[in-house]
Formats: C-alpha cells, structure tokens, sequence
C-alpha cells in the first residue's frame, strides 16, 4: 500500500489518502480541506476513489467534505451510520479498498462516535491516539472511556502496526505501548 | 488552497505478526548507499549535512557523531534513535516523532522542533540554544543540565526534568 500524508493548513490535521496499488483503488482518511494537490495525486496515480472516511465529526476533519463531493457527488462515506448501532456486523464495521479489507474500530472519548480503521499494517487513529499523546475529552469519564478504548481496539493489534493519526507525525503500537505517558497512568 | 507538507509511505510487505525489518520503505530521495548503511544501522559519524530525510522511518537508528547541521527531518519517524555527539544544528525537526529519542550532550543549537514530539526523550545537558520550542512536546522528557538561552515559543512542559537547566 501507499499512503500520502497531507498535513493541512485547518488546524494542521492530517488528511491520508490510502492507495491500493493493485487495483489502483484509493480511500480518502478525512478531509480537513480538499486542496487541489490532492485532486492532483489521484489524477497523477490514476486511481479511482472509492470513499472517504472519517475519524469524527470535528470541523478540522470534515470541512473539505462540501469541496470533495462538488468533484466526487457519488463518493461512499465510511462509516455508515448504521455502524455505531451494530458495530459488529460485518456489513457495517468492513471497508474494501482493491482486495485489502479494513476494519472499523470504537473509539469513542474525543467524540462519542471516533472511530478508527486497520487496514493492513497501518491503524489510522484520527483524534483518539497521537504520538505520544491521546485526544482531548470533555471530562474523566470519556478520559477513561478513551483509553480504555485504545488499549482494547489498538494496542492489542501487532506491534510493528504504524498508527497514523489526525495530527502530527506517524508512530507505532509499540513505541505507544511502552511510552505513551496517558496510557499507563 | 495548499497543504503545509506533504510526506509519502509506501508499505513494505511483510508478515504482520514479525516485529522485524522495516515498516516502510525508503523515500526514493534518499540514496541506495546511504539506503544501505541505514538498513545495516551503520551511520556511525556520516556527513549528512544538509540532507532530506523529510518524513523517513528511521526509528531506533544510532546517527551517534553523525552531522545532520541544516538536514531537513521534518515529519520523520525518529523514535529511539540515538543523537550522542552528534551536530543537529539548524536542522529541521519540526513535527518529528522523537519519542524516547537520545540527545544526551548533543548541539541542537538553532534547531527547529516546532511541534516536535519529544516525549520521554533524554536531552540532558543538550544545547537548545536559538531552538525554536513552539508547541514542541517535552512531556516525561530529561532536560537535566540542558543550555535553554535564547529559545523561542512555549513548549508543552508535563512531568519534564529541568534540573540545572541553564538559560
């Protein structure tokens, strides 16, 4: 797989665009802007997009959303809203890009519906978990909520899994398995 | 409308439950001789003044008296890497990972680690001066005896060691 990191200018959140080479089909992680570089990449790797997905509802990883769809009208929004009734219903919790198939994960705390997604080796975070750090939640009980979240959906997957979140750079479950100060408190 | 910075990971493949090899492949810019030595972990004192790095995996790495003075790390993966006298002068650090990185002693003089993770890293008595601290994350980092004069912006201070600092 490869992924382009767009560090964005609304608020520096990360946008990721996930491409499948073999079936040269692409996945949007957030949209904090749609820039015309990005539009730029998908014509220059000639691959198709299949959908976006979103983290959570936060303006600075929605707001490209109204400037994608005006480009892309039909595009598949991830997860689907029935996701957050039946989370282990296969139908909901499943995203295909090409042959690669990807799982949503709870993580609710920042918002009650973050979400992240595991797709092979790679574990995008959103807002949830940051290099060194965990997002920031409204009180102690979405605080615990939280962690008690990464600690069952993240650091449970392999250790050599690259967590790529919704601000700063990328690190894996491990370095934030053993560092990670707000995970082991 | 335009981004900020742009970075590029193309996966290696590998069985998922190996903890070995790399996780992502080297950025093209990068030469196979320098490619090489990175793999073997064999950068003992190289010159790597100047150089692009920007958003490489290079975590756990050993640049042990390396010069990296003006090298552009920016978004780069450097996680236990080890800095021991080594030049980082002026280099660009913004938004790295540097999590439980080793800059004990090392001339980070100029250095730009705007929002840097440096979380649990070790930069006891390291020079920082004319750094530039905005937004960089210091949380369980060692400061113990660090040169703090003439740094720039707030940094993010939580459980931080400051013992001796000098500033």
């Amino acid at each position: 797989m490869i992924i382009y990191h767009f560090c964005t200018s609304v608020n520096e959140a990360n946008a990721y665009l996930l491409i499948e080479p073999e079936s040269r089909e692409s996945l949007l992680v957030d949209v904090p802007e749609w820039t015309e570089n990005m539009g730029k990449v998908l014509v220059e790797q000639k691959v198709k997009l299949v959908g976006v997905f979103i983290t959570h509802e936060h303006y600075d990883h929605t707001s490209g959303m109204n400037a994608l769809l005006k480009s892309f009208p039909n595009l598949s929004r991830y997860p689907h809203q029935n996701f957050f009734n039946e989370p282990n219903n296969t139908k909901y919790n499943t995203i295909y890009v090409g042959k690669q198939k990807g799982h949503i994960l709870s993580l609710p705390g920042h918002t009650s519906e973050s979400v992240g997604l595991h797709i092979g080796n790679i574990v995008f975070t959103g807002d949830a978990l940051f290099a060194g750090s965990v997002g920031g939640t409204i009180s102690l009980h979405e605080a615990k909520q939280q962690v008690k979240a990464i600690k069952e959906n993240i650091l449970t997957l392999p250790e050599n899994t690259i967590v790529l979140s919704g601000h700063g750079p990328a690190t894996s479950v491990r370095i934030e398995n053993k560092y990670n100060p707000f995970l082991h408190n | 409308m335009s981004e900020i910075a742009m970075v590029i990971y193309e996966l290696e493949t590998m069985p998922s439950d190996t903890n070995k090899g790399r996780l992502i492949k080297f950025p093209p810019f990068i030469e196979q001789e320098l490619q090489r030595r990175i793999s073997n972990n064999d950068l003992h004192g190289v010159n790597l003044q100047g150089k692009n790095l920007k958003g490489a995996w290079l975590a756990g790495i050993d640049f042990t008296d390396c010069d990296l003075t003006d090298a552009c790390l920016e978004f780069a993966v450097l996680s236990e890497c080890k800095f021991h006298n080594c030049k980082l002068n002026g280099a660009n650090l913004k938004r790295a990972n540097l999590i439980a990185a080793d800059f004990e002693g090392t001339d980070l003089r100029n250095a730009d680690l705007y929002y840097a993770r440096l979380t649990c890293a070790n930069l006891k008595k390291a020079d920082l001066s004319g750094a530039n601290l905005q937004r960089t994350i210091l949380r369980c980092a060692d400061l113990s005896g660090a040169k703090l004069s003439n740094t720039r912006g707030e940094p993010i201070l939580d459980r931080t060691k400051m013992d001796g600092v000098l500033s």
